[in-house]
């Protein structure tokens, strides 16, 4: 299984740090509840038994986001994907895959 | 043939009265050659230079400015990006821990089972708040 892949063989796509920040924003966008519910319990409470249920809400919503995406607009997603894995991330270097990435999967 | 035979003058009674043989100027003198300075008090005043370096200065400041937010906005756009990742990276973490933990609690109720009065599991700090683990057993991997 190459690095820069999305998703793995069946489908499911692979949480890689190239694969979490191209789809960053929209993780922003669409599982800010989650998120911030999750670290409103970490900041409660460090340990990590205690915040296990809403961890598994986050992990939840950002593979099932992730899995959508992949499947509404795979081939800009795998792009993108590729171009932040070149370059290690940087989204300067990458504006034009992000272009077409959310002009595919619009932001919303 | 000396000098003698070739440069004399009818009558000469000795080599002494010999017409001059020297380099010299040529009639009439050189032309006059010009040695005095001459630095001309034309072109820009003190102030208009001064002006020019300023404006100069106040647009490469400015330009300077301009260049800072859009690095900002850049350094921003990528801080926000690890914001929004951060929790489902803590959250795998965090089941990779628990599965981890209890592994190794069991492991030392295992241990110390025969030990009598040994409260297995947290035997941690007493402040009360959940501390990580101290010792690098956990992450053989990593430590």
């Amino acid at each position: 299984m190459e690095a820069n892949a999305a998703v793995d063989g069946t489908g499911n796509p692979i949480p890689t740090s190239a694969v979490l920040t191209a789809s960053a924003k929209h993780i922003g966008i669409r599982c800010m509840q989650e998120n911030m519910a999750f670290l409103k319990c970490k900041k409660n409470d460090p340990n990590p038994e205690k915040c296990l249920e809403k961890g598994r809400e986050v992990t939840r919503c950002v593979l099932g986001l992730l899995k959508d995406l992949h499947q509404r607009c795979p081939k800009e997603m795998d792009a993108y994907v590729g171009c932040m894995y070149y370059y290690t991330n940087e989204f300067d270097l990458c504006r034009k895959e992000q272009e077409a990435f959310e002009k595919a999967c619009p932001l919303k | 043939m000396t000098e003698a035979m070739i440069r004399n003058k009818p009558g000469m009674a000795s080599v002494k009265d010999m017409p001059l043989l020297q380099d010299g100027p040529p009639p009439g003198g050189f032309a006059p050659v010009r040695y005095a300075r001459r630095i001309s008090n034309t072109g820009p005043s003190a102030m208009a230079i001064f002006l020019t370096f300023s404006g100069a200065f106040a647009w490469g400041m400015y330009q300077v400015g301009q260049g800072n937010k859009i690095r900002r906005a850049l350094k921003e756009e990528k801080y926000a990006a690890r914001r929004t990742i951060l929790p489902i990276l803590q959250a795998e973490e965090d089941e990779r821990f628990v599965s981890e933990w209890k592994k190794y609690l069991e492991y030392e109720a295992d241990v110390m089972k025969d030990v009598p009065g040994w409260k297995v599991g947290e035997n941690v700090y007493n402040s009360g708040r959940w501390m990580p683990p101290a010792t690098g057993e956990l992450r053989p991997d990593v430590w």
